[in-house]
């Protein structure tokens, strides 16, 4: 029976989650243009607010009020469409992702997270995998050549990469057995050998590289982002788009960057665990245990998980100023013939460990 | 009982988005439609206690098929509609009854013959760990049949491959 406290609560999760990733979204897009000032030796936007800090209020402004133009010979409906079709499943995506231990009240278990299906993962993927349409069709929807080629590119980059993050994922499913992220979490917070926690990366290191890759393949992001290459196709498949239309794109990758980081620390950096911190406490192998109220262990454990989302966040924007753009024959080449080969084996070595029992 | 209502109002619009993807005048309209008639059926597994293969339809049908279909067809070009529109003579509509009659009478015919096993609609029915204990013990030989059909039609794939380039 579900009482109405319960659902007061999980409506307001509702909103909190919604609100935090929009503004993590707002602030992230700061952090892109400051973090790639430092790396250039240059200062950044630092002029609205102390720190520039408001420049994302100063950017949605200024997003609206632009001039909002559709392309006379673009196809109307689906030009309008294709941005809400990037940023709704981006969103979306987001709900199965649990961000801390469940927490026992009187009377009701709390999960720290909006909704735990028996599918989990594979949600994410499906939802995943509909964001995709949005970035094809406004391609396609623009009546541009370079929007098409953007939108071409990103269909056949979608459906390379897609394969091996799947195959990366089945590794680490078969390690916990268990399609719910909740769970994957949880488990990790187990201990190998006695002493060392049982995260993702430790027992799949190769599966660890392959998805990280994929990932950064999977949200455009450079050194794959050749849907939007600008120094060959203007501004790929967003040229023809301006004004809010532009910003949704935009705040979809971001999002998906959001996504992509609470995956990584999900399934390969054990989550919301810190290791040895339990629910009663931290409890350190062989010597003793450091006891705690249950609310201080939710709060480090919340705290956990967006330290480790935070870096995941940062390693992207890191990674963007870093490394140069692949080619796309360079592109389609590791993903098919590097990519899903080590993929493939890595669910091998995992399932004859697994048969002789070391995982 | 709302799951009820919620499956014929579904059912409805999935004939209708069928429809559209064979009638629509537009290629991109057609493969779009026919994306949302994919999501549709995902929405019935759901609605009938099946969300693994609710999920898996739409990773393989709309995140694969779909994108390769609407690759193919965003070549064509966007004001000039490459389909000649559907023309509905009598003999069409009626090869259509035909092949409707013929599919409901396989479907009664197999529905009559073919027993579920028992214990089908025990609990955690539909969930991923159900699905693949039955693929793996009660369905191994087709499943496996099916793998090789599709091994093969890699190969044909691969060997047209070859062909263009030797050429």
């Amino acid at each position: 029976m579900v009482d109405h406290v319960t659902v007061l609560i999980y409506a307001l999760m509702c909103v909190v989650v919604f609100a935090v990733l929009l503004t993590t979204v707002a602030f992230l897009t700061l952090a892109e243009r400051r973090i790639s000032a430092f790396m250039q030796d240059r200062l950044g936007p630092n002029r609205v607010g102390p720190w520039g800090l408001l420049q994302p209020v100063a950017d949605g402004i200024k997003f609206i009020m632009k001039e909002d133009i559709v392309p006379r010979e673009a196809n109307r409906l689906l030009y309008i469409v294709a941005p809400l079709m990037t940023i709704v499943p981006a969103l979306l995506t987001f709900a199965v992702v649990p961000f801390g231990h469940d927490l026992f009240l009187p009377g009701r278990v709390i999960n720290f997270q909006i909704a735990n299906f028996n599918v989990g993962i594979l949600y994410i993927f499906a939802i995943a995998a509909m964001g995709i349409f949005g970035i094809i069709i406004g391609g396609w929807a623009s009546n541009n050549k370079y929007s098409l080629l953007g939108g071409l590119r990103s269909a056949s980059q979608f459906i390379s990469y897609e394969i091996a993050m799947s195959l990366a994922v089945i590794g680490v499913l078969m390690v916990y057995g268990s399609l719910r992220l909740n769970n994957i979490a949880q488990y990790q917070g187990s201990l190998w050998f006695g002493f060392l926690p049982k995260w993702g990366i430790l027992v799949q290191p190769l599966g660890f590289i392959i998805f990280i890759v994929s990932v950064y393949a999977e949200t455009n992001r450079v050194p794959f982002d050749l849907p939007e290459a600008e120094a060959e196709l203007v501004g790929g498949y967003h040229t023809e788009y301006s004004s809010m239309k532009f910003a949704f794109f935009f705040m979809g990758e971001y999002a998906n960057m959001i996504t992509a980081s609470a995956l990584l620390a999900t399934l390969y950096f054990g989550g919301w665990q810190v290791p040895y911190l339990h629910n009663i406490g931290f409890i350190f192998p062989g010597m003793g245990m450091l006891a705690m109220p249950q609310w201080l262990v939710a709060i480090i454990e919340v705290l956990s998980f967006a330290v480790k989302v935070g870096f995941f966040l940062f390693l992207f924007l890191w990674v963007r100023w870093t490394l140069p753009r692949f080619r796309f024959d360079q592109l389609t080449d590791l993903g098919w013939k590097v990519l899903i080969p080590l993929a493939l084996l890595n669910v091998v070595i995992t399932a004859v460990l697994i048969v002789l029992r070391v995982l | 009982m709302i799951s009820h209502v919620l499956i014929a109002i579904i059912s409805v619009l999935l004939v209708a988005a069928y429809l559209a993807a064979v009638l629509a005048g537009n290629p991109v309209y057609s493969a779009l439609s026919m994306g949302i008639a994919f999501f549709l059926t995902a929405l019935l597994f759901v609605l009938l206690g099946a969300p693994f293969l609710a999920a898996v339809q739409v990773i393989i049908y709309v995140g694969a098929m779909l994108v390769l279909f609407l690759f193919i067809v965003m070549m064509f070009d966007l004001n000039k509609s490459s389909l000649t529109p559907v023309r509905f003579k009598p003999s069409t509509i009626l090869s259509y009854f035909l092949i409707m009659l013929v599919l409901l009478t396989g479907f009664f015919v197999a529905r009559s013959v073919v027993r579920m096993p028992s214990g089908f609609a025990i609990t955690g029915f539909g969930s991923a760990r159900n699905i693949g204990f039955n693929l793996m013990h009660y369905y191994l030989l087709p499943f496996e049949l099916a793998s090789f059909v599709l091994l093969v039609g890699v190969f044909g794939a691969i060997a047209f491959i070859k062909n263009r380039r030797g050429t």
